[in-house]
């Protein structure tokens, strides 16, 4: 590559460059079944975002496994209405 | 940001910020620690456990596909201290197993270079350590999973006593019936993908579906009055069985074709009996083989199909 940033190993092999894409870890946090979360990153401003979910547990049989629904308003992640615990992960490029 | 390090990709996306973490490679596991279910009726399935040790912050695991049958984790659970137990369901019945990728924030793991850049947040701790193998991703799809996982459902060959069809009632002997199984997925064409891609799929989707069958017969213990009724004492027999699947969302891989599908992954199954002979109840039973001796808490229902995005990797850079 002519331009950008390049970071070898003591190998001499290219570990990371400017070519690469990746999606970077702004927050981690759990949210209760029945619970609700807010958070503002200011480092969200004028990037993509993306917020995954996963569940910490199997689906239960005594109740239904709703998800969580998730928003993205400007900088700020809404998290509420699953009736699961869950974890979430939000991911800024 | 007015103080730091920030690093762009040519489309102007971070690739470093001292503000955020960026995800580096922590572990890998080339097979499941435990079986926790296995079957290859109903089109087959399998849940599989992934343990992983010495893990200290939240991980975020990446999956093959080593078949073209659908996958998915469905829940990450730290289980104690640095232990974690990553579980990933698939379809069909090959006893290939998918490799499990565990990434994290630079927090976790030890580098085994000397050489590289580290990137620091203003609490002291690394935000990017080239040491550590940092995630590169080749691509992403928003996904949605279509309402029914099967385009209909028939009754056919199914018998409405003791749930018989699917297992005998005196020997537990299980059979197999293909009702059930999913034939709907939405296809995304995505391109330029690695020979040996991973993916990180976390599982929301979830469905139902039962057929019920009912029967009856009649039984007289007098005498046949010559026009189909019964003079005497005689006994009506009730049968109902309830044949139910249960769904997960998953993702199957076409690397020939470049295509990715949002489809359905059958995890449970299942049956219900009752019986009754006249208006008196004589017996009801659970005639279930899915482990679970019961009905799902709703029923013929799909929940939680809101998009969901997978990431896709290059498995092959960290191994």
């Amino acid at each position: 590559m002519s331009f950008g940033l390049e970071i070898f190993a003591s190998n001499g092999v290219t570990t990371y460059d400017s070519t690469d894409v990746t999606w970077n870890q702004v927050d981690f946090f759990s949210v209760s079944g029945g619970g609700s979360a807010s958070n503002s990153y200011s480092v969200l401003s004028g990037r993509d975002v993306l917020v995954q979910q996963v569940q910490i547990n199997s689906p239960p049989l005594t109740r239904k496994a709703t998800a969580h629904t998730i928003s993205v308003s400007g900088t700020t992640v809404s998290v509420s209405g699953g009736s699961e615990d869950a974890y979430i992960l939000v991911l800024m490029k | 940001m007015s103080y730091g390090f920030l690093a762009t990709n040519n489309n102007d996306e971070v690739l470093v910020s001292s503000e955020t973490r960026n995800l580096h490679f922590l572990q890998k596991k080339t097979s499941p620690t435990s079986v926790s279910y296995t079957t290859n009726f109903y089109g087959g399935m399998r849940h599989w456990n992934y343990d992983f040790t010495n893990v200290s912050v939240t991980p975020v695991p990446f999956f093959t596909t080593p078949t073209t049958d659908y996958y998915a984790i469905t829940r990450v659970t730290n289980t104690s201290g640095n232990n974690w137990t990553v579980e990933i369901i698939r379809s069909g019945t090959s006893t290939t197993v998918p490799e499990v990728y565990l990434f994290a924030d630079p927090r976790a793991g030890t580098a085994t270079d000397a050489y590289g850049m580290v990137v620091y947040r203003d609490d002291g701790t690394a935000a990017f350590d080239s040491r550590k193998r940092p995630l590169a991703v080749t691509g992403g799809q928003a996904v949605s999973h279509p309402t029914n996982p099967k385009s209909s459902y028939s009754s056919s060959g199914l018998s409405a006593k003791y749930c018989e069809t699917i297992q005998n009632y005196d020997t537990s002997v299980e059979y197999d019936i293909s009702n059930f199984i999913p034939d709907q997925y939405t296809q995304y064409t995505i391109t330029g993908q690695p020979s040996k891609p991973m993916f990180s799929y976390l599982s929301l989707a979830q469905a139902e579906r039962e057929l019920t069958l009912n029967a009856s017969e009649e039984e007289c213990d007098g005498v046949d009055d010559g026009y189909g009724g019964c003079i005497g004492f005689q006994r009506t027999y009730y049968w109902t069985s309830k044949y139910f699947a249960f769904y997960r969302g998953g993702i199957r891989w076409d690397a020939v074709n470049s295509t990715l599908r949002a489809g359905w992954i059958i995890t449970e199954k299942g049956c219900n009996w009752t019986y009754y002979r006249d208006n008196d109840f004589l017996g009801i039973g659970t005639g279930s083989d899915s482990g679970t001796g019961g009905n799902w808490p709703y029923s013929n229902e799909t929940i939680n199909t809101a998009n969901n995005t997978v990431i896709i990797g290059n498995g092959a850079r960290y191994d």
